[in-house]
């Protein structure tokens, strides 16, 4: 089936908003491709645009859960879960809110949580308010949501690999400094500062953001 | 009105990645969604997640994992039966934010002093309760085991340390030893987790020596 957003399917870049350069000083809420493929889910089931989606996200999902611990088999049937959750619910999602990305990010990561639960129990339920829709915040408090999503992004962007590495290992996957700079071959001295730097980046996006 | 006591943005952060132990991220989202300042701050953390998510290698899927995909959006959604989401009839009285929890048993311990344990069905060996006490009570002189985390989720209690109402965030370790005391206005209730190997008896021992054996 060649959907109406195939073309938008073809140039998929998820990374880059559709049609404009990122400019930070821009008021406008920014729209990424991705964005529009969540869209064209909720207004038309398109399936091209799902495959567009899948190709781009799956394997970064996989990858993000086999960073968790999470054995290479159960990481791809995940991502395959997580994919499928944005079909079913791409209708709930905002793009004036939050990025396609983050809101995968959100549901990949509650996926697991289940995951670790189902190991130990089926059917049993804990509320999952995270991506479920918020109570409604005012239209400013969306754009500036939907903003920071933006600044975070470029930020995480001008990250050197070294920056970008202990940033993972750091936020996904809880790593104390110590071990961080065993994992890296580093003193601790350089871990520490190299966190310091990043999360002092990452901070000023979120400065302007607000 | 908005909380005065928070969670450190360590604990945010994990909680916001994921990797925050069940109880505990159970307690800090209790926090957050009665507080506007950390809930952003929380926000800033998933964005964080977003943007790593984009910056991952991709890893190489299996071959038939797309054609699964298609397979599964095919086929009609799972949808939970709606009686499936409360877990325990003793969820009903749960205050806002928890509606849905899965709850044990509600144990009364002493005049106005209730503990309901809560269930996480993780792996994990915390124990996590809601705790109510009566308006006026003071607890016998305590202190903690491991890292204990509080959201006040009605009411207020004080201790030497300051006053603590609707969404302050307490984190306590061995060296917090309080005699907390409840305003005299209402009661209060709290959720509280905690990651040291007890069981509810010796929290219930702990809190309310003067009522062993009632
Ligand atoms: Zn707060």
């Amino acid at each position: 089936m060649k959907g109406m957003h195939g073309a938008i399917a073809q140039n998929f870049d998820a990374g880059r908003p559709s049609g404009r350069s990122v400019n930070a000083s821009s008021n406008a809420p920014q729209r990424s491709a991705a964005d529009a493929l969540v869209v064209a889910i909720a207004r038309h089931q398109d399936r091209d645009a799902f495959a567009a989606l899948f190709q781009h996200f799956a394997p970064r999902v996989k990858s993000y859960l086999i960073r968790l611990g999470v054995s290479p088999a159960q990481a791809d049937e995940l991502a395959q879960e997580a994919l499928v959750v944005v079909w079913r619910k791409a209708a709930l999602f905002d793009p004036s809110q939050a990025s396609a990305a983050t809101w995968i990010f959100r549901i990949a990561r509650n996926l697991r949580i289940d995951a670790l639960r189902r190991d130990r129990r089926a059917a049993a339920y804990e509320p999952d308010p995270s991506d479920a829709p918020e109570p409604p915040p005012t239209p400013d408090v969306h754009r500036a949501q939907r903003q920071r999503d933006e600044r975070v992004r470029a930020a995480v962007a001008s990250l050197g690999a070294d920056q970008l590495r202990v940033v993972q290992l750091s936020f996904f996957q809880d790593c104390p400094h110590a071990e961080i700079a065993e994992t890296l071959g580093l003193p601790l001295g350089t871990v520490k500062s190299r966190i310091r730097n990043a999360l002092q980046k990452l901070r000023a996006a979120l400065e302007e953001s607000q | 009105m908005t909380p005065h006591h928070h969670p450190s943005e360590d604990l945010i952060a994990s909680c916001a990645a994921g990797t925050l132990r069940p109880g505990a991220a159970l307690v800090v989202r209790a926090h957050l969604a009665r507080c506007p300042t950390c809930q952003a701050d929380a926000g800033f953390f998933e964005s964080l997640g977003g943007a790593l998510l984009e910056a991952e290698p991709p890893a190489q899927m299996s071959d038939a994992a797309f054609d699964r995909a298609l397979a599964a959006i095919a086929a009609p959604g799972r949808r939970r039966a709606p009686g499936a989401r409360s877990a325990s009839a003793d969820s009903a009285f749960l205050p806002k934010g928890l509606e849905g929890l899965a709850v044990g048993k509600r144990r009364w311990i002493g005049p106005g002093v209730w503990v309901t344990p809560v269930k996480t069905e993780h792996r994990s060996r915390e124990l996590v309760y809601l705790l109510r006490i009566g308006a006026g009570m003071v607890l016998p002189r305590h202190t903690h085991s491991g890292r204990e985390f509080t959201c006040v989720l009605e009411g207020s209690f004080a201790d030497d340390d300051g006053v603590y109402g609707p969404g302050d965030f307490v984190a306590t370790d061995e060296r917090v030893e309080h005699s907390p005391v409840v305003a005299r206005d209402g009661a209060c209730v709290c959720l509280a987790s905690t990651d040291a190997p007890l069981v509810m008896r010796d929290v219930i021992g702990r809190f309310f020596q003067p009522f062993a054996g009632i």
